[in-house]
């Protein structure tokens, strides 16, 4: 087998050594849509309607879409009749036209475009509510209605609401990352233990305790905003199957993502659905109650930020903590690596793939080796996993590389990658021995037919066909030899 | 759902005692710094149980206190936040990862942002924010105080040892400035551990010193406590000459009490500072931007980094008899009071000055400054060891010193090549006249004429006790029979110790420096530099001279070279040595290394290859049409391929073995190819560095060097090639891995293209003694030479060399006919240019000319 | 005509020399196919692999 190192060596001749390999750049998931849309997307056509009729879902959907769909809809949101799709395909360059096409058909399966071949119009209950939200007309109390003043308990502070949510949150990834390495971390609510089992984040080897599998490994290794959107997609799913109204989980989601934070909103005017909600999204820490009987509730950040792309986790509390929101680790060519944090989290997730030899207040220092990388390739992260994590919190200082962090370390991480897959193995049977090249042809494009041949040689007159295809084969000789008979 | 969180856990707090504390109570800031907190000499006693070169173990018992600290805070404290109980409810889940390197206990200071250190108080590490505004200062302060461990961009780390802090003593720093400067420097207090260790550490280094004076021994110091401990010592009591009357002074010695010597005058030539002082103007200031920083830095640290190297105190000193100073040497070392030797030459009148100076057009660079300011800090010369990479300039800072100090200087290498090389250095620097300068090696024994003079020699023709000729015989009579001001110790690292200790016993001299450019910690011949030279006094930061020009920026890459099928299956089925062979001899690798050649010369690039195994050297060369040197070729020829190689536009590549790691100074060369080398030497590879970082183009804009090791893909060289990279991946150099040349396959003329001359090639392989497939084997020592430079272990068992030429094409043409053309290309391409008459080289041919004219004189 | 049970190994040619090499000390191919492929026996796979990697890490420095 000839092995081409996709994205290892490159065919890019460099200027000044020859044939030199140049890094790609880390995986852009800047220009990959959202995850909810996805799901939306799959939803038929009468769900979507009715979450379109609420403006905040309007809105959050909006926020959601990547800038052409954005810059589409808001050309056709004061429109009151349908454009010719000719009329406005004139207006696209050439270059243009795939990323167009490509809008259409995303905002077309949102049923928000219906019909986007022939002419363009939005989808009236979409525009309508849409165009509710930005003018701030409606009374359907769909961004949530504020809860009076209640003089005896105030509104908890915008400080203690982050402290509340970061401490929910991190129990959550805490759990995750310590299981099984003997240490005993606060355990999250069943729920949520239970959110992380569907999600295939954590399992349970014949009721042993839960484990982190290698989703959930590299679960750990995205930005906080993605992983809440994992767990929370896997929610609505586990929503279906509880048969709870997925609009008015959905349309709940977005109403806390309009929301103010720092603000106490009313439960009063909630669905019993949303009601039954409340529960669940404390134990996120998306929302913060009093009492479980509490009449009010208060959104955190992580509920204000979900369609937003502000980070969704304080950037303000512990002597570090400001790290958070910046860069804050330095990759040397030496392959060290200096981080700068005090967050236990960041450290145990560091931990993933990171030899770690000393730590100070405000510093953790530590080593990529080929102990380390090679354990976090075993636990199911990525080269590229590791690499993007790295460029993604490279420190300020970094920045002023080209590019961010050191070429010689990046390739070595792939290399080590490379180097665990150097045999693949595939189950299955050779077929030899046959009495003429005509017997042999003849089984082979039977097989080929069934797309199991792994291998062939007509010199040697024989082939390997995965084990799949055995029965089918054995099934065809014989009654091949059968027929002879 | 689950309402109930947290509450049934049952894992509280108690049950893990956090390493954390973050308020340490009273313990402010910064460690007291107490001046009284001196021991006395009562307890230098009891130091002396610890055993010398004890490394830094914090006694876990520090931490334990800092731990118990803690509980009683939480007590003082209001009620804790949710936050700060969950975060240290997860503290406990990662701190076990770092066992007992988990300092985040340490308090760190408010302005901590400002302060560009961590100090562990574990080990010693210290780690430096180089991107900090005050990185420069807090650098020359590490450097002179602590081992540099690591300078990559951004954070450099650095460690603390016992010789460390000898050297940091030796150039003058005292104990509460170190101490001091760590402190403001730091983020975190300066460790009650580090500090003690500091304490105890200085308190015997580098507290007494042996001086040279008008030709009298001195056992000196500034603390007369010290000296009291010392005479207490039956031998150094009995070595003591009583020079004055005592009074009845209730002491119950005296000693004779002097101002400490400082710098004052002396003026090292070549410095800015003796420009200004040529040129008469007046005492300029530092430029600008130079003040700037400077004022930086005081402004954080508090301290000017100036003040700190002077000590003014008074000295006091006693004579001790110079029949019974090595008596005395090793007392003190036993009592760990080891004494620092510094010669005081500008008092020195019995010995005659040499009239010598730098030549008015020589300027030495800053980095070149900087260390001999390290040596001549207090207007002595301080015996120590300066550490500069390759093409640093080494030798104009060992000739500057000479020019320094004006005394008789002997200087040994380790070669006859370097002592032409130094001899020729020492006449294109300095104003040193031919009959001031004279050599000793196995073909010439001059001395100089008059009373001081400079001699050249090699370690061997110095070391070696028999088989002397009378002429040697009298040589070293004249070596041993007078004092030097100097000897200048070049290439300290490939020295065996016993070797050095003869050198250091037989030869008296005042002040002894060391040259090296790699001082790789895998060498446990460090500790006898220690002693037997002194500490070491600089230690340049390689990235930093690349950034500033003063030697290449160097490209570094390993090749990947995929083993063939048929010599991956020889090489898994051979167990011998010549498994190395067979590593070196992968067509593959002929082939990366041919297209390399040509793709560099058609840059413009003068190349060297170097390979140790002198099987593989011939055959690529021959393979390839190059010429190459190697330990069999005469110096006759050697002399005409360097020629050419440095002068002829035709010639852009040559084949070096081990004979080219030191010795040979090649600066037209660009770029260096490495096929085959000695194990996982982290030394070799920075010497084979050193080739190509004095380039004469390094200041060509854009201007890179490049540096290939050719390694075969899944055999042991992967082993030994990223072991031998450690060092300068340290140094800040970045090995980019290229796992395939781009346009390898469409080279013309490739070679071992085909599967049947890859079997050829393997059958000459396997048909190949076992002998072959050893290193270096071409290293002899000549007479006079250190053998093997590049470890001690000797590798110049007598072999065929000189012999006849091994050709690997003589298989080829034994096997058929039909390959004549084969090994026609095999021919060596040296002899083709032996039949070229060519010129000897300038250097030689003068010399030549020299000897005869001064024959004919004496004649 | 014959069909034999086995796992089909791909790899690139210096595994391959390996695999050849530990087969010689006990053998587990059941079919050599070519440069790149190798057919072995289904309840050796483990330990050759074992091996193998055994064999692979004898080259690899580590600095720890």
């Amino acid at each position: 087998m000839r092995r081409r190192r996709k994205g290892i060596y490159s065919r890019v001749k460099d200027k000044t050594m020859p044939g030199l390999q140049t890094s790609e750049p880390g995986p852009s998931t800047e220009s990959t849509s959202h995850a909810l849309l996805g799901f939306l997307q799959s939803q038929s056509q009468n769900t979507l309607t009715r979450l379109y009729q609420r403006p905040s879902s309007c809105l959050s959907v909006f926020r959601l879409l990547g800038p052409l769909e954005r810059q589409l809809v808001m050309n056709l949101l004061w429109m009151d009749s349908a454009i010719p799709a000719s009329m406005m395909s004139a207006w696209i360059t050439r270059e243009g036209r795939k990323p167009y096409e490509g809008s259409l058909s995303i905002l077309s399966k949102l049923h928000i475009l219906p019909n986007p071949t022939a002419k363009l119009a939005l989808n009236l209950t979409f525009k309508t509510s849409l165009r509710h939200a930005i003018t701030g007309g409606g009374t359907s109390g769909s961004f949530g209605v504020p809860a009076d003043r209640d003089s005896k308990h105030p509104s908890p502070s915008i400080e203690a609401l982050d402290t509340y949510a970061l401490e929910r949150w991190e129990t959550i990834l805490h759990y995750m990352v310590s299981s099984g390495s003997g240490r005993y971390p606060n355990r999250p609510s069943q729920g949520v233990l239970l959110l992380l089992q569907r999600s295939g984040l954590m399992t349970s080897v014949q009721g042993s305790a839960l484990q982190i599998t290698s989703s959930g490994f590299q679960f750990l290794l995205h930005p906080p905003h993605a992983q809440l959107w994992e767990l929370l997609l896997q929610y609505l799913h586990m929503a279906e199957e509880r048969q709870m109204d997925l609009v008015e989980v959905l349309s709940f989601l977005f109403m806390l993502s309009t929301m103010e934070l720092g603000r106490d909103y009313s439960v009063e005017h909630l669905s019993q659905t949303q009601t039954a909600m409340l529960e669940d999204l404390r134990d996120y820490g998306i929302i913060w109650q009093r009492r479980a009987s509490s009449r009010r509730f208060s959104p955190t950040r992580l509920a204000t930020t979900l369609t937003s792309s502000a980070p969704p986790l304080p950037t303000a509390g512990g002597a570090a903590s400001n790290t958070q929101g910046q860069g804050f680790i330095v990759l040397e060519t030496n392959y060290r690596i200096y981080a700068y944090t005090d967050n236990p989290l960041q450290i145990a997730v560091l931990n993933l793939f990171i030899t770690m030899k000393s730590r100070f207040p405000n510093l953790v220092v530590g080593a990529i080796t080929r102990e380390s990388v090679k354990k976090a390739l075993a636990n199911g992260i990525t080269a590229d996993q590791i690499i993007s994590y790295l460029t993604t919190h490279a420190h300020p200082q970094m920045r002023k590389n080209k590019p961010l962090l050191p070429v010689t370390v990046q390739d070595q991480v792939r290399l080590w990658e490379l180097e665990k897959n150097r045999v693949k193995s595939q189950e299955g049977y050779l077929y030899t021995a046959f009495a003429s090249q005509a017997d042999y042809e003849y089984v082979l494009n039977y097989a080929k037919q069934l797309d199991v041949v792994l291998w062939e040689s007509a010199a040697k007159r024989c082939f390997f066909g995965s084990i799949e295809g055995h029965a089918n084969i054995r099934g065809f000789i014989e009654r091949r030899t059968a027929g002879n008979v | 759902m689950a309402t109930k969180r947290y509450a049934d856990e049952g894992f509280s707090d108690a049950s893990f005692p956090s390493k954390r504390a973050r308020k340490t109570g009273d313990n402010d800031d910064y460690v007291d710094v107490d001046e009284d907190d001196f021991d006395g000499p009562d307890s230098a006693a009891n130091n002396s149980l610890i055993p010398r070169g004890a490394t830094i173990n914090f006694s876990a018992l520090t931490r334990k206190l800092a731990q118990n600290r803690k509980p009683n805070d939480d007590e003082d404290g209001p009620e804790e936040s949710s936050l700060t109980s969950h975060r240290k409810q997860q503290d406990n889940l990662v701190s076990h990862i770092f066992q007992d390197q988990d300092f985040s206990w340490l308090h760190l200071k408010p302005d901590h942002a400002s302060r560009p250190i961590w100090i562990s108080p574990e080990d010693g590490h210290i780690i430096l924010e180089a991107f900090s505004p005050i990185a420069e200062q807090a650098q020359d302060f590490l450097v002179a105080i602590s081992e540099p461990v690591s300078r990559p961009a951004f954070i450099h780390e650095y460690k603390l040892t016992p010789y460390s802090l000898y050297a940091a003593v030796s150039v003058g720093l005292q104990t509460e400035d170190i101490i001091e400067v760590l402190n403001r420097l730091s983020k975190v207090p300066v460790p009650e551990s580090i500090v003690t260790f500091i304490r105890e550490r200085t308190l015997s280094y580098g507290k007494v010193k042996l001086v040279l004076k008008h030709n009298k021994y001195y056992v000196e110091s500034t603390h007369p406590e010290t000296l009291q401990v010392l005479l207490k010592d039956k031998v150094i009591r009995d070595a003591r000459v009583h020079s004055q009357p005592t009074d009845n002074s209730i002491k119950a010695a005296t000693f004779t009490t002097s101002k400490a010597p400082v710098k004052g005058n002396l003026v090292i030539p070549g410095t800015k500072e003796a420009e200004k002082k040529k040129d008469d103007t007046t005492s300029g200031k530092q430029p600008a931007n130079g003040t700037t920083d400077a004022e930086l830095f005081t402004s954080v640290v508090g301290v000017d980094a100036d003040e700190v190297d002077e000590d003014d105190d008074n000295v006091h000193a006693f004579e001790i008899d110079d029949a019974k100073i090595d008596d005395v040497k090793k007392r003190c070392n036993e009592l760990e009071y080891p004494m620092l030797e510094e010669y005081d030459f500008r008092n020195d009148t019995v010995n005659a000055n040499l009239d010598i100076d730098l030549k008015p057009s020589t300027v030495i660079r800053p980095y070149q400054e900087t260390s001999l300011s390290k040596m001549f800090g207090n207007g002595r010369a301080r015996s120590g060891i300066i550490v500069l990479p390759c093409g640093a300039g080494k030798t104009l800072v060992g000739i500057t010193a000479a020019c320094t100090i004006k005394k008789s200087c002997l200087v040994l290498c380790t070669s006859s090549v370097s002592v032409m090389q130094w001899r020729q250095q020492f006449i294109q620097w300095s104003n040193v006249t031919d009959k001031q300068i004279a050599v000793f090696t196995a073909d010439q024994k001059e001395k100089f004429a008059g009373e001081s003079g400079i001699v050249v020699s090699t370690y061997s023709m110095v070391a070696n006790t028999h088989n002397r000729s009378h002429e040697s015989k009298k040589m070293m009579e004249f070596l041993t029979s007078r004092e030097w001001g100097f000897i200048l110790l070049d290439e300290v690292h490939v020295v065996p110790a016993a070797m050095f200790r003869r050198v250091v016993t037989t030869i008296k001299a005042h002040s002894k420096l060391g040259l090296t450019a790699t001082l790789v910690r895998e060498d446990e011949k460090i500790t006898d530099l220690n002693y037997m030279i002194g500490p070491k006094l600089y230690e340049a930061n390689w990235m930093d001279l690349a950034a500033k020009g003063h030697i290449a920026n160097v490209q570094c890459a390993e090749v990947w070279c995929p083993m063939t099928p048929e010599f991956y299956r020889e090489y898994l089925r051979e167990q011998s040595r010549k498994r190395m062979l067979l590593y070196c001899m992968n067509p593959k690798k002929f082939q990366a290394c041919q297209f390399l050649i040509k793709y560099h010369e058609d840059r413009g690039d003068k190349i060297i290859v170097f390979s140790d195994n002198v099987f593989a050297l011939e055959a690529y060369a021959k393979k390839l049409g190059k010429l190459y040197i190697h330990g069999g070729t005469g110096q006759v020829e050697r002399m005409r391929i360097l020629q050419h190689f440095q002068h002829s536009p035709a010639v852009n590549t040559i084949f070096l073995s081990k004979v080219g790691d030191t010795s040979i100074d090649l600066p037209e060369a660009t770029c260096l190819i490495q096929i085959s080398s000695h194990f996982g030497s982290r030394r070799q590879e920075a010497q084979r560095l050193g080739r190509i970082l004095r380039a004469k183009r390094r200041n060509d804009e854009g201007f890179n060097a490049f540096f290939y090791s050719l390694v075969s893909k899944d055999t042991q060289e992967m082993f030994y090639s990223t072991k031998r990279q450690q060092f300068l991946i340290d140094q800040g150099y970045a090995f980019k891995v290229i796992t395939h040349l781009d346009g390898l396959e469409e080279l013309p003329d490739l070679v071992y293209k085909t599967k049947e001359e890859q079997i050829e090639l393997i059958s000459s392989v396997l048909l190949a003694n076992e002998s072959e497939a050893e290193l270096g084997t071409d290293v002899r020592a000549g007479e006079g030479d250190l053998a093997g430079t590049i470890t001690s272990k000797d590798f110049g068992l007598p072999t065929k060399f000189p012999s006849v030429h091994r050709s690997t094409g003589s298989l080829a043409a034994l096997s058929g006919g039909q390959h004549m053309s084969y090994v026609e290309q095999n021919k060596s391409a040296n002899k083709k240019l032996a039949r070229e008459a060519a010129p000897r080289h300038k250097l030689f041919a003068k010399r030549e000319k020299e000897l005869q004219t001064a024959r004919k004189g004496r004649g | 005509m014959k069909a034999i049970k086995g796992v089909l190994l791909t790899c690139d040619s210096a595994v391959k020399q390996i695999l050849l090499a530990l087969n010689e000390k006990g053998s587990f191919i059941i079919e050599d196919l070519d440069d790149y492929h190798v057919v072995i026996k289904a309840d050796e796979e483990w330990r050759v692999r074992r091996e193998l990697e055994a064999e692979l890490e004898k080259n690899t420095y580590s600095l720890e």
